[in-house]
């Protein structure tokens, strides 16, 4: 099979988002020039190139664009059973993948469109990567 | 139809696929080569260009025993045989070669996958730190991202989702090379265990030894070969994500790497859907079929799941589909571009196990990555013009 180390590997251009999961916050890459966040992270926006770069705080209000339901997860994760993979739009625009959490891991549950907030949780050797949950709280 | 410059003019598979443990990828691939060569009755020491995919053309060239002009190893995933063959026409245009020998061999099933597949997932890549953490490196979850919400924007059934493998086992029950032949139900492949929601196994390409292999040089030359030619009549291609990071598409319901692929092709045939006789399309997962005719052009948006499931690429049906099988059921070796572009061919030279009559045009089209890259290809047996 396909092997893949899945401890994430920061690089110069994408340091600051981990450092800032670390403290606790999901940091952005915004273009100054045309006043947008992009994800992922770079030195370069790829809406107009430009490099005047600078890094901003999501709020963490997202919606759940789609899933899929994955049979098991990695065991860094430390949940048993099935686990989400999500692609969640955040309120500044940007999809990102992620997960979602703290609610039944079904089709009934996980509802497309559904508010969600940021949270974090430990992968691994990581103290905390963005994750999402419900925005009504757990099991809502 | 516009005239085309361009023609296979040998192709052939591995003698054997499936299981085929005493050959490696490279083994797979040199017997494709000398299969091909064969066919269109050529040494390897006649070609003077070369295309690998995860392989170094050199060696390659050596143990074919060749010395290429020209070479190249293009590899944007799934679909790279036919990012090389537009590459091979392009040279032959510049007058960099004549004739190119495109070769493909991947030991998916007895040897694991091609050693560069791994870099794919490279330390410090977009997936490896954005998107792998999150499917628990389940890569089949990464594909099926967008299909939850086609579900909801479209009404797509998860009963429609399992047609697919249902119709493409009618194809392969009439192919002796096929690995999985004895019908199956919507039933059964609902009742197939989950792997990623909604995908379940029997929604996923097979793991396989294979190998293919095909000869291309100008039209002009078309006829001096021992196989009948196929003409490419139009080619498209279209990049827009890292290979597995499916978050990063602008419209993942209506894949616009789908579409580009598509409009090229077809504006560079001087052709539109309607004048295609069978289709391949390349099918990792049972989702892709259904993506793929509508990107195409073949259905509108969100009637793919009920032109499948109503028997239209079925057997009989208006718009013959993936007729080796696909990758669900013929072989899938871990890069299905160029087995897609094989069936094609055989179709048009009427050499198919499940032959369909009439074939006069196919469209072939194929995925590198999950959301990556697509490239899109369309064959003939009349050059046009
Ligand atoms: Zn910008």
């Amino acid at each position: 099979m396909l092997k893949t180390d899945l401890d994430p590997v920061p690089t110069p251009e994408t340091l600051p988002y981990w450092e800032g999961l670390e403290q606790g916050k999901l940091r952005l890459c915004a273009c100054r020039a045309c006043d947008r966040c992009f994800f992922p992270p770079s030195n370069i926006c790829p809406r107009c190139t430009s490099t005047d770069i600078e890094w901003r705080v999501a709020s963490g209000q997202a919606t759940l664009y789609s899933f899929v339901i994955n049979a098991q997860a990695d065991a860094r994760w430390g949940i048993e059973g099935p686990m989400s993979v999500a692609m969640v739009k955040l309120e500044e625009g940007p999809m990102m993948l992620s997960t979602v959490i703290n609610c039944p891991q079904t089709a009934e549950a996980l509802r497309i469109d559904m508010d969600l907030r940021l949270i974090f949780r430990p992968y691994g050797d990581l103290p905390r990567v963005a994750c999402f949950e419900p925005a009504g709280g757990r099991d809502a | 139809m516009r005239k085309a410059g361009y023609a296979i003019v040998g192709a052939a598979e591995s003698t054997r696929i499936g299981k085929v443990p005493e050959l490696s990828s490279m083994g797979l691939a040199l017997d494709a080569a000398a299969n091909a060569l064969a066919n269109a009755g050529l040494d390897a020491a006649d070609v003077d260009g070369l295309t690998t995919g995860y392989m170094p053309p050199g060696n390659v060239a050596q143990l074919l025993g060749m010395t290429p002009a020209w070479a190249d190893n293009t590899v944007v995933g799934g679909c790279s045989w036919m990012y090389q063959l537009r590459n091979a026409m392009a040279a032959i245009a510049a007058g960099y070669c004549e004739t190119v020998l495109i070769t493909y061999g991947e030991s998916g099933r007895s040897h694991g996958f091609l050693p560069n597949v791994l870099d794919l997932g490279a330390p410090g890549s977009i997936e490896q730190q954005f998107d792998l953490m999150y499917c628990s490196g389940n890569r089949t979850a990464l594909f099926a991202m967008p299909i939850a919400r086609f579900m909801h924007e479209t009404g797509l059934s998860e009963a429609q989702l399992a047609s697919v493998p249902v119709a493409q086992r009618k194809w392969a029950a009439m192919n002796s090379r096929a690995k999985l032949r004895e019908p199956t139900t919507v039933d059964d492949v609902l009742a197939s265990r989950i792997i990623a929601w909604p995908i379940r196994r029997d929604m996923c390409c097979l793991v396989s030894d294979a190998g293919g292999a095909m000869v291309v040089t100008s039209a002009e030359r078309a006829n001096d070969f021992r196989a009948p030619p196929v003409y490419v009549v139009g080619t498209g291609s279209s990049m827009e994500t890292g290979i597995m990071s499916p978050a990063g598409v602008e419209d993942p319901l209506r894949p616009g790497l789908i579409r580009r692929s598509a409009e090229q092709a077809f504006s560079s045939a001087g052709m539109t859907p309607d004048d295609i006789d069978h289709l391949m399309i390349y099918d990792a997962f049972a989702h892709n079929p259904i993506f793929g005719l509508e990107g195409l052009g073949f259905v509108g948006f969100g009637e793919g799941g009920a032109f499948i499931a109503e028997g239209n690429t079925e057997p009989g049906g208006r718009l013959p589909m993936n007729t080796n099988g696909g990758g669900l059921c013929y072989a899938h070796s871990g890069s299905y571009g160029m087995l897609c572009m094989q069936e094609s061919i055989r179709q048009l030279r009427g050499e198919a196990e499940a032959q369909v009559d009439g074939v006069c045009t196919s469209l072939a089209h194929g995925w590198g990555g999950f959301w990556s890259a697509c490239a899109t290809v369309i064959f003939s047996n009349q050059r046009g013009g």
